[in-house]
């Protein structure tokens, strides 16, 4: 009889569990739906092989209309504005080889789509899983992102992004989200 | 009779079984052999390294986001991968530095070039999932491997950067890769690959196997009814083809493991031939069966020489049609054998036919005229097309037309395979390359062993410089700055060849059959074989075709010696004979009026004229044109007219040519059995 109680129990945990993963993440894209201008500040903390020591920045984020610019306050200022179909504008980066150009286009793309709550761009590239208080993004096989193992991103109760952790075999990166701002009207 | 009807039934079942694991083949191209081995060899080998060996292309340019998910999907689901840069390629473009101009290798090797590096470094450190960059700036910091790209394979790569190319990594799935067939077509963007056209043709041949068996056995059950009036007859008939169905295809599977669709389609005539055998078995009493023979055994001696002749086509369709109608049609007089008392039983309504009494002269006449018809009329052409041989939906032809266009480095029209007499280079030194080919860039051995030596000794010089510069960037270099310069060494214009395949996903040159050969854009050279699809496949179809005349005639002249010592006098030879050539010259002239050439497919549709309509004249003579013999012959004939009458109707071009030559060729054969008759063979 225990063994059956146990089993209920689990079901009914489980079933909870499910149903508050699927109201997240209805939640969340409700939330995003309406906002047309998404500003935050945030601290990268990069860890790779290949770096002697590893590497903080600041770094600002904005998404507003069709661009997203990656603004690099420190250690080197660098103003990067890229279309959130992932091209980049201006000449703030040097030239970079087709295959990288293609990966980072692709990249930029999913991080717009990320920061929209658009599960279906997202969906293009990566498998998600919703947790309690955010999601995970796996890279499927064949996707010109598939260099990147995973992206984990935990959100405030409010919605907010808190961090974004971004796992290649040779790198992981750790982005974690100050002052966010996010607006309903249109960018000027 | 009993044991005999149950050892029928369990060899069927058993063969039933073993034709259902034969898998079906729809690239009739496949089915082409040239008479010389080397050739279709070569043309094999560039077919499945060059382009369409289970690759898909599709141009995606105007996709939007969600078209291009949609497509994904169908396209995983299908089991189809997206094909990208590989490993080899990359190692291969490193393998191929000694080719680049030392100026250009000495500009890149420099301080100056160093410090934009060590800039880009800087930048790309700041962005997240950048370590792929630092990897590749790390193991090539001079960006050697972009300086091949741009300065040796700029424009030369397989496919243009809009058309993405992917690969079937499982087994051909028609229902799945229909799927992404008709998501394509919906999104209007072109795209092409050997699956769709074997997609195209399978539903093709599918529509066409609904449409004719529906039709051809409402007609032809129909017609047989109202004629012989028997329910036993009809239900031979059902029964015969089943047998027949199942041991055509079981000989066929003891020889292939994939059947054509196309010969499946063919099976649909079944009824027609097997009408045709039970009617001449049907109402012949015990006492007149020595008398029958005759006829019968014209009429089977002459449709076996017609099917034993066909298995020595060039064709594995036509050798498959040759099987299985060889197979149907023993299992079905087999049957009949069974079965003659019963059979023997049965009466057909008799009807009666005006007669022409001709005397053999006339008959040689008729013979000239229709010799002469052919010499007369305007050649309407001699040649096979792979058109001819296909289905083809106008939005496949116009995907073609596209891809020839943005594919042409690909298929170009003039590429062909050099065989090398000597050395590579002068072999390559003798054609006129019209487009462009990788030896025009390549190096004597001394030449590269200078490139390889001086690049050694830049980066020697270099390392301690890069160390330092990247090291103020906060990266960590490795103890080997770019390892793969050690692995450089002199190529042959071989080795130097297949690394030009693997970077840019086709051949220049290849060992085939133990024979180098060079694959190239260039002019006429004599003995080259020409690599085009649609102008091999036409050559090819065109050398099958003649060889299916010289089978044809040979076919016709075993079947005027099989039947000179069975009938005894050449004219009645001549009688049996002679709308054969009355058929061909109808067929020409329709030909001709149609402006359509002779093609492979009508060669093969006279053949079978020879295999069914040529039964008619036997049976009619050998029978002394007898009422019950001519009504059986009017029925046989009528229904195989509408048998083969609805092929003409099919979208498949194959089964609609043959239907057109065989109704015609059965028709004349008919009107002639049953209204001309020779003179002095009233007895």
């Amino acid at each position: 009889m225990s063994r059956v109680r146990a089993l209920v129990f689990f079901a009914c945990t489980a079933s909870v569990a499910l149903a508050q993963s699927g109201s997240f993440k209805e939640q969340l894209i409700s939330h995003y739906r309406n906002l047309k201008t998404f500003e935050a500040d945030v601290v990268m903390l990069k860890e790779a092989e290949f770096l002697l020591q590893p590497l903080t920045s600041q770094v600002r984020i904005i998404v507003a209309g069709n661009k997203l610019i990656w603004k690099v306050l420190s250690p080197s200022p660098a103003d990067l504005q890229f279309t959130t179909a992932g091209r980049l504008e201006g000449d703030a980066l040097q030239k970079l080889p087709p295959e990288a150009e293609k990966r980072v286009a692709a990249l930029v793309k999913f991080l717009a789509a990320l920061l929209r709550a658009d599960t279906a761009a997202m969906e293009k590239d990566f498998s998600l899983t919703f947790t309690a208080d955010g999601l995970l993004a796996e890279a499927k096989k064949h996707s010109p992102l598939a260099f990147i193992s995973s992206v984990a991103v935990t959100f405030a109760p409010n919605f907010d992004p808190k961090t974004l952790t971004l796992v290649l075999p040779q790198e992981k990166v750790l982005l974690t989200f100050k002052a966010v701002r996010q607006t309903t009207q249109d960018p000027p | 009779m009993k044991r005999g009807f149950v050892v029928l039934l369990v060899v069927g079942c058993v063969l039933f079984l073993v034709a259902k694991r034969l898998g079906f083949q729809q690239d009739i191209a496949t089915s082409l052999e040239s008479g010389d081995r080397l050739k279709t060899k070569v043309f094999s080998f560039y077919k499945d390294a060059a382009y369409f060996n289970n690759r898909i292309y599709v141009d995606s340019s105007s996709l939007d986001v969600h078209q291009q998910a949609a497509l994904d999907k169908a396209l995983l689901a299908a089991g189809y991968a997206p094909v990208g840069p590989s490993q080899e390629a990359a190692k291969a473009l490193y393998q191929l530095t000694p080719f680049l101009p030392l100026a250009t290798l000495n500009q890149l090797v420099s301080q100056e070039v160093l410090e934009n590096v060590t800039l880009n470094l800087k930048q790309w450190l700041l962005l997240p999932g950048s370590a792929p960059l630092i990897r590749d700036a790390l193991e090539d910091p001079f960006a050697v491997k972009a300086a091949v790209t741009a300065n040796l394979l700029a424009g030369k790569s397989a496919t243009p950067s809009s058309i993405l190319s992917f690969e079937r990594l499982a087994a051909l799935d028609y229902e799945k890769a229909g799927e992404v067939y008709k998501i394509l077509k919906q999104q209007n963007v072109p795209f092409i690959g050997a699956d769709f056209f074997a997609f195209e043709n399978f539903q093709a041949v599918k529509a066409d196997i609904r449409f004719c068996v529906l039709l051809s056995s409402a007609l032809g059950l129909a017609a047989f009814f109202w004629i012989c009036r028997s329910w036993v007859l009809l239900f031979f008939l059902f029964f015969g083809t089943w047998v027949s169905y199942v041991l055509g295809l079981g000989l066929v599977s003891c020889f292939y493991s994939q059947v054509y669709a196309v010969v499946l389609a063919f099976t649909t005539t079944f009824l027609g031939y097997n009408n045709e055998y039970l009617v001449h078995f049907s109402g012949i009493p015990r006492e007149r069966r020595l008398a029958a023979a005759l006829g019968l055994g014209s009429a089977i001696g002459t449709t076996l020489i017609g099917f034993l002749i066909l298995l020595f086509s060039a064709s594995e369709i036509v050798r498959q049609m040759a099987l299985v109608s060889l197979g149907g049609m023993v299992g079905f007089i087999g049957l009949m054998l069974l079965y003659q008392d019963k059979l023997a039983k049965v009466r057909f309504r008799v009807f009666y036919f005006p007669k022409w009494h001709i005397k053999p002269v006339v008959l040689l006449g008729m013979f000239g005229t229709a010799l002469a018809a052919m010499f007369l009329l305007p050649s309407p052409g001699f040649f096979t097309e792979i058109d001819s041989f296909r289905y083809e939906s106008p939005v496949m032809k116009a995907n073609q037309e596209f891809f020839d266009r943005k594919l042409n480095r690909l298929a170009p029209g003039g590429m062909q395979a050099v065989k090398v007499d000597g050395s590579v280079e002068e072999t390559f030194k003798r054609v006129t390359s019209k487009g462009f080919h990788p030896l025009q860039l390549f190096k004597s051995q001394t030449e590269q062993e200078k490139v390889i030596g001086e690049l050694a000794s830049v980066m020697t010089n270099m390392t301690p410089t890069v160390r330092q510069a990247f090291n103020q960037v906060g990266l960590q270099v490795p103890e080997h700055l770019s390892p793969w310069i050690a692995s450089l060494k002199p190529l042959s214009p071989q080795e130097y060849l297949a690394l030009w395949r693997s970077v840019t996903g086709m051949p220049w040159g290849a060992e085939v059959e133990g024979q180098y050969f060079i694959f190239t854009a260039g002019g006429e050279v004599d003995e080259a074989i020409a690599l085009h699809p649609r102008r091999f496949y036409n050559e090819i179809l065109t050398e099958t075709q003649t060889q299916a005349v010289t089978l044809f005639l040979i076919g016709f002249a075993l079947m005027v010696a099989y039947l000179l010592p069975l009938q005894r006098q050449w004219r009645r030879v001549l009688y049996i004979v002679c709308p054969l050539f009355c058929g061909v010259a109808l067929t020409y002239t329709v030909l001709v009026l149609r402006n359509q050439p002779v093609n492979f497919i009508h060669i093969v549709g006279l053949a079978l004229v020879i295999a069914l309509a040529l039964d008619y004249t036997a049976i009619a003579i050998s029978s002394a044109h007898a009422g019950a013999d001519e009504a059986k012959i009017f029925l046989t004939g009528f229904i195989n007219i509408i048998m083969f009458g609805v092929l003409a109707f099919a979208s498949h071009p194959v089964l609609r040519d043959l239907g057109l030559v065989v109704s015609l060729g059965s028709s004349v054969a008919l009107l002639f059995a049953l209204f001309v008759r020779l003179k002095g063979e009233e007895a």
